[in-house]
């Protein structure tokens, strides 16, 4: 199977303000095609951080993160920017939409940051939000949706450039259970429907079930 | 290119909170146009010297270095100083501490003109051009404003009404000893505003007589513009500046004695460079986390400097323009409105804008350092105020 995403010892530091604190020194983690990952690990693990790396929101201190082929530390700031924007749908614990932007508008915004014809663009959230159930709330603020709408309305958005990887961050964390399913619902039908590489951060073990391959914080960094 | 991405986030946001934006033009729009007020006050003099030297027909201009000390154009009629020149000896004569108060004479009264008078804008607009001589009157220069509301009012009808107080040297004494004799005066000059009195030009020999007969002539230490002939053989002084007409195109009026205007000139513009800088770090600490989202998503630097100059510069803009009309319809209308034509006024928004888009470009560097904060993945993984 083709790889997806490589991270070949990677080491990952922080600085407080009286120590360094290394969270990763020399992880290692393949990501297969169309896989359904689930990374578990407590609060403060590194999952988060993890999935920024992945996504290209930070750089490791070493090593390399290979997505489908791209070593993303060596792409400049443009690049790294088309890269989130094209190749990676993230999807957020606090779901992060625009509020002054109604579900709509949130959708749309990595459309027109790609620099999709404004038509195109609108017809393109429109498909999405049906797509997540959201079609009759397209008009809608996000302070006038529920959390389990929001996230949907959040999903919707990361589907919107077509990525081939979607990461979401503790993606149920904020909802309640019967919501959080119904957003796992989605993310797994995505899946299978549309074949894309999903990487989920959670400390919810009931994602597993859902999930290709688990890994745990714990034993990545360890190992 | 995301320029749709652009204008509808501004927009959105303008939709959202339109009071943040109002709060911003509502903050800006007294600090430029005071600005716009004293960077111009020191220009004024000039504009109306320039204007002066363009139709006068006289052939030497005198400033003494001495201005008066307060007032403003309105006072020039309460407490003034004449000077003439006589053309018997040359000598310069001036009034002392005489009250002028210059009346309004129509057909059948007289009308004492009022302090609130000169302040009335509705009455600000005279044609200059109405302004004639009369043989048996005398040349008087008076400040312009002073000069456009007279002409509005009776045209060249005036006549110097000159209140002697007779025994009591203060202007702010009793009237109970004053002395009032009456002269009909042509306006042949306009003052710079800025510089209060009033000048008598062309002094007849009837004029001089009166004086005599009135016991008017007295020296005094100071005066600050008077206009003369070819014919007039002036008599340079220490406290007194003579160019002769010739030499008029190359004197540079000199702007050193409004420093203190340019300096506080100066001031504003910093102020409003502070404002700016004030308001783009308030706006990027309100929307760091819309900063990471949108970064997140894939929006590049360039996108979101742009962002932030266009609605920044827009409300500069919208500034700008208020702060213009502030400008010469409230603030400076009774000083220079008339100089104030489109040209003026478009010049004056261009400098209003420069000192704003100047700050903004300095003040955006924020944004950048904002984009490269590294607690922005912690930020937007954090739970938001709202939620």
């Amino acid at each position: 199977m083709e790889i997806s995403i490589q991270l070949s010892q990677v080491t990952k530091s922080f600085k407080t303000k009286y120590q360094r604190v290394d969270l990763f020194k020399g992880l290692n983690l393949d990501i297969q095609k169309g896989e359904f990952v689930v990374i578990l690990g407590p609060s403060g693990s590194g999952k988060t951080t993890l999935l920024y790396l992945m996504a290209g929101f930070i750089k490791p201190d070493s090593g390399s993160i290979v997505v489908d082929g791209q070593e993303i530390a060596k792409l400049n700031e443009n690049e790294i920017c088309r890269y989130r924007n094209q190749k990676i749908g993230f999807i957020f614990q606090f779901f992060n939409l625009i509020h002054s932007f109604n579900a709509k508008d949130n959708v749309l915004v990595p459309l027109l940051l790609a620099g999709v014809d404004k038509h195109k663009a609108e017809q393109r959230a429109n498909e999405l939000l049906e797509q997540v159930g959201m079609s009759h709330r397209k008009n809608h603020y996000p302070w006038e949706l529920s959390g389990g709408e929001q996230q949907r309305v959040a999903i919707a958005r990361a589907l919107a450039n077509s990525p081939s990887i979607i990461l979401a961050d503790e993606p149920t964390g904020n909802l309640d259970q019967k919501t959080g399913e119904t957003i796992l619902e989605l993310l797994s039908d995505i899946h299978h429907k549309e074949g894309k590489t999903i990487v989920v951060a959670t400390h919810d073990m009931k994602i597993m079930k859902r999930a290709t391959r688990i890994y745990d914080m714990e034993t990545l960094i360890s190992a | 290119m995301s320029n749709t991405f652009i204008f509808k986030f501004i927009l959105a946001e303008w939709k959202k909170n339109p009071w943040f934006f109002i709060k911003k033009i509502l903050l800006f729009i007294p600090v430029l146009s005071i600005v716009g007020m004293f960077s111009t006050a020191a220009i004024v003099p000039v504009v109306n010297q320039k204007s002066f030297l363009n139709n006068c027909t006289y052939d030497w201009i005198a400033y003494c270095d001495e201005k008066p000390k307060s007032g403003f154009a309105f006072r020039v009629m309460e407490n003034t100083t004449v000077a003439h020149i006589l053309s018997t000896d040359n000598a310069l004569v001036y009034r002392p501490q005489t009250v002028i108060d210059l009346f309004i004479v129509d057909e059948h009264n007289l009308y004492e003109l009022e302090k609130s008078y000169f302040n009335k804008k509705n009455l600000l607009y005279g044609d200059m051009s109405r302004l004639s001589t009369s043989d048996d009157s005398v040349g008087i220069a008076l400040s312009y404003n002073a000069a456009k509301q007279l002409n509005k009012k009776l045209g060249d009808k005036a006549h110097l009404i000159i209140r002697v107080r007779q025994g009591i040297d203060s202007a702010k004494d009793s009237h109970a000893n004053l002395r009032s004799t009456y002269y009909p005066v042509t306006i042949k000059a306009i003052l710079k505003p800025f510089e209060k009195g009033i000048g008598l030009v062309l002094t007849n020999n009837k004029f001089l007589e009166f004086l005599e007969k009135h016991q008017l002539t007295h020296e005094i230490d100071y005066q600050f513009v008077i206009f003369g002939n070819s014919e007039d053989n002036h008599t340079v002084s220490a406290n007194k500046i003579v160019y002769k007409k010739a030499q008029l195109s190359d004197v540079n009026f000199s702007l050193s004695k409004n420093k203190v205007l340019l300096i506080i000139a100066a001031m504003g513009a910093v102020v409003v460079y502070l404002l700016i800088n004030r308001e783009v770090k308030f706006t990027i600490n309100r929307r760091l986390r819309t900063i990471g989202i949108l970064l997140a998503l894939g929006a590049t630097e360039q996108t979101l400097l742009k962002t932030f100059w266009i609605e920044q510069a827009f409300i500069i803009i919208v500034t700008s323009i208020v702060s213009s009309i502030v400008y010469k319809y409230l603030l400076m209308e009774p000083y220079i409105g008339e100089y104030i034509n489109i040209k003026m006024f478009v010049t004056i928004l261009l400098i209003y804008a420069a000192i704003g888009l100047l700050s903004l470009q300095i003040a955006i560097r924020k944004v950048k350092t904002a984009m490269k904060d590294p607690s922005l993945p912690d930020i937007i993984s954090s739970k938001p105020e709202e939620l």
